[in-house]
């Protein structure tokens, strides 16, 4: 879907990004992972041509994209960064209407789709005439994505989208993002300076440092096989908390009973949920079960620790 | 206070049309500045490489005052609305450019970004995200430029171009008070009220002030155009008057009193006034009758047929005890007498003022044409004759005539004092004994010296001779001073129009001016 190939830009100064290689697949999720002077801003914004390389190759669906007109590029590719991004001075629908404007759909479909949008991120049809400073910071955020994805791209770039927002709704609005149908069938490149949110929404990620990619790969990857010493110190301060973003439910199965049957008090979650949002919906002493193959798993929170120890020390043999 | 209420009534057509033109040329430029600066602030943006010269520029002309701005429009482009307009223009200009500038300037990068980045061209971005985030501070200078216009636009009645200027610069010239206020009053409410006005707008928030801000936009070429409102109709035949003309009871209250003679006016600087008849800028002004541009511009002086204006005959005032002293001076001065029409002084002015000749040439020219002169004195110089002359060409010339007489057939040595302030000045010269004569006019020694009640001035001011001896023997029984015989001309006011178009519509008096309008 996307190549990228050699990236290279220098700037008067100094190289911001070098000799940068990656490919990210049909509604793969690639984030950018890196901070601040990495490279990672300057990388996606050449994926839209708002900053040309110096050297190098981009391709989208095979084609250059050197070949193509600036502004049709842009329009087919959405993009999404912190809350400033919206026009002051156009209404929430304005704001969401912006791109299908510039592509002349026809004002039914506009309307049409500004009501999806809204519906979709769970945003009050009585926003539509509100302009962005009556709104609060996660709402503005959810419309700043709804913009990038009103006219439906097939491809979306991200620069720090929750930057501007406190931790708390950060992480609310990170699952909210997670959890939205249309954005999984997009190809999207994130960039982030933040390890968490790269975890958690990214099927792979790039990390990387003084313009260069130091390790690209999933989560899992990146964590449990570091490739140098850089990665590894990177993740050293959270490495424990972002095991649970890593692991699964069905990566602890081996190590739980299992039954035929789940017990009707505990609640059933797909085995590919991660550990970290299952914990974040146990509250207590409940317990959760999820299927593996034909049997399954039923598990307390107090037994998911014991479990991941086992699999670590596995892991690290 | 009353007093200036009571002007403020008399005079509300005037007023009222003044206002009009006021709003009309501050508008009028304001709408130019506008096309012209905002488009310039935006190209500035577009490239950054001319935001120091371009700024720098209009920078500079706001620093040049703005009273020699308008000097310098009257070399370069003449006087009347035209040049009025541009240098108006021209003064608007800057806060217009640079808040344009800034107010693009300073929208933010982030957001400039994020509009690019989703595919808005460079002119989508302009009036899209650009204009609309920076029209406050466009607005802001706008109001600036409004304020600084309705200030700056009373000077345009220097350039002849109409506006509460000439009430200012009238009452200035008239040391009138109330004239002055009725100038300045208004103008000052104008600029509070748009000053309010547009400060408001810029304090609109949302979908409000952009539609307000529209209808400014289509406002100010309809408040522009005041400046073309007729003030009664359209008038067939337009008046520019000097200021003193204006006000003084024997300038245009006198000509309205005879004639019942009303024209579309406006207040003039009395230096500009004949180019401004020349130019067609109007086509009636108020003259001197013996001044040389009469000539250098081919005027027509129309008669006063009906004495509207008191005669100001031209003649030396000498201290008596002068006369006694040099006896030979009598029989001198009485050649003069009427040696001088009013065509023939109008000449002379003409070759001083137009042809550049000293007024001892010209003198001596006149003399030699008139046959005055005979084989000249030669002898020792004996008694010393002092002689005084006002700020003007005609008063230079017509001592110099008188010196080179008296010393072409008297032993007398004849010393000028030129320069004199005026009138006052020389009568209290003469008075003093600082000087022993001067050349003067009958009204002037009339209305300025004597001062003679009310009815007395009255029952005089339309015999010419009746006023030529009221004075000669006033001056005779109060001061000594003696009126000698007068030299010819007339030098009052008088309506002049081009030769051309007088000849044309076959004006040759005023009467023959009010009826053509009254047609």
């Amino acid at each position: 879907m996307i190549a990228v190939r050699q990236l290279t830009k220098q700037y008067p100064t100094h190289l911001a990004v070098d000799d940068v290689s990656f490919e990210v697949a049909s509604r793969e999720t690639l984030v950018l992972l890196g901070t601040s002077g990495s490279g990672k801003t300057t990388t996606l914004k050449m994926i839209n041509r708002l900053i040309e390389p110096t050297a190098g190759i981009i391709e989208i669906d095979g084609s250059d994209i050197r070949g193509r007109k600036l502004h049709e590029l842009r329009r087919e590719i959405g993009y999404v960064i912190q809350e400033t991004g919206l026009f002051p001075h156009y209404t929430i629908g304005e704001n969401i209407a912006l791109v299908p404007r510039l592509l002349q759909w026809d004002e039914r479909r506009i309307q049409n789709r500004i009501r999806e949008m809204l519906a979709m991120l769970r945003l009050p049809e009585t926003y539509l005439n509100a302009y962005p400073n009556q709104l609060s910071g996660g709402q503005r955020q959810r419309v700043g994505l709804a913009r990038a994805l009103a006219a439906q791209p097939s491809i979306l770039l991200m620069d720090e989208p929750l930057g501007a927002l406190d931790p708390v709704t950060r992480s609310a609005i990170r699952r909210e993002f997670k959890n939205l149908e249309e954005l999984r069938e997009k190809t999207i490149v994130l960039v982030t300076h933040d390890i968490r949110e790269a975890f958690e929404l990214g099927d792979r990620v790039a990390l990387m440092d003084s313009g260069r990619i130091q390790q690209i790969g999933t989560p899992r990857e990146l964590l449990l096989q570091p490739v140098n010493e850089f990665v590894r110190n990177f993740f050293a301060d959270q490495w424990l908390a972002l095991q649970l973003h890593v692991f699964s439910l069905h990566d602890l199965a081996p190590y739980l009973p299992n039954e035929t049957a789940p017990p009707p008090e505990a609640r059933l979650f797909p085995a590919h949920t991660q550990l970290a949002d299952a914990l974040n919906e146990l509250s207590g002493p409940e317990s959760i079960a999820f299927k593996t193959g034909p049997h399954f798993v039923t598990v307390q929170s107090a037994a998911i620790w014991p479990a991941l120890g086992q699999l670590l020390q596995k892991q690290t043999v | 206070m009353q007093e200036f209420f009571k002007f403020i009534v008399e005079h509300a057509d005037k007023l009222a049309e003044q206002t009009l033109t006021h709003i009309g040329l501050t508008f009028l430029s304001l709408c130019i500045a506008l096309v012209i600066g905002i488009p310039l602030g935006i190209l500035i943006t577009f490239r950054p490489r001319l935001v120091g010269f371009t700024l720098g520029s209009v920078g500079v002309l706001q620093t040049i005052p703005s009273i020699a701005l308008l000097g310098f429009m009257i070399p370069l482009l003449g006087i009347g609305p035209g040049p009025a307009i541009v240098a108006l223009f021209l003064y608007a200009l800057l806060p217009i450019v640079q808040n344009t500038y800034v107010g693009i300037r300073e929208v933010s990068p982030a957001l400039k970004e994020a509009a690019r980045g989703m595919g808005l061209t460079r002119w989508q971005i302009l009036f899209r995200l650009e204009l609309p985030l920076a029209m406050p501070v466009i607005f802001a200078g706008i109001r600036t430029a409004t304020v600084i216009n309705v200030g700056v636009a009373t000077l345009a009645a220097y350039l002849a171009a109409g506006g509460l200027g000439e009430f200012i610069f009238g009452g200035i010239a008239l040391n009138n008070t109330n004239m002055i206020l009725a100038g300045t009053i208004p103008s000052a409410l104008l600029a509070i009220l748009f000053d309010a006005g547009l400060a408001r707008l810029q304090n609109l928030r949302g979908l409000w002030r952009y539609r307000v801000m529209i209808v400014f936009f289509l406002l100010a070429p309809v408040l522009s155009s005041f400046y073309w409102y007729p003030a009664d109709g359209q008038p067939r035949l337009h008046a520019g008057f000097a200021h003193e003309f204006y006000g003084r009871a024997d300038g245009y209250p006198a000509l309205i009193r005879t004639y019942d003679l009303h024209l579309a006016s406006r207040l003039i600087d009395q230096n500009l006034m004949y180019e401004a008849v020349h130019t067609n800028l109007v086509d009636i002004i108020s003259g001197y009758s013996t001044d040389g541009r009469i000539k250098a511009f081919n005027l027509r002086t129309l008669a006063d047929d009906k004495h509207a204006f008191p005669p100001y005959q031209a003649a030396f005032v000498v201290r008596e005890l002068s006369l006694k002293k040099y006896p030979e001076l009598q029989p001198t001065l009485d050649l003069l007498a009427g040696q001088l029409s009013d065509s023939s002084m109008t000449e002379l002015n003409y070759q001083v003022d137009y042809l550049h000749k000293s007024p001892e040439t010209v003198a001596r020219e006149f003399l030699n044409r008139s046959d005055l002169l005979q084989k000249p004195y030669v002898g020792k110089r004996q008694g010393k004759l002092v002689v005084g002359a006002m700020i003007f060409t005609e008063q230079y010339i017509l001592v110099e005539i008188l010196r080179q007489l008296v010393e072409n057939r008297t032993a007398l040595e004849v010393v000028t004092k030129t320069g004199l302030g005026g009138t006052k000045i020389c009568f209290d010269a003469l008075n003093a004994g600082s000087i022993d004569l001067y050349p003067e006019y009958t009204g002037t020694g009339l209305l300025v010296i004597l001062q003679p009640p009310l009815a007395v001035s009255d029952s005089l001011q339309v015999d010419t001779k009746a006023v030529y001896d009221y004075v000669n023997t006033e001056f005779q029984r109060q001061y000594k001073l003696n009126w000698q015989k007068p030299l010819g001309f007339n030098n009052t006011y008088a309506l002049m129009m081009r030769e051309s178009q007088a000849g044309q519509l076959g004006i040759k008096t005023n009467s023959e001016l009010k009826r053509y309008l009254d047609q």
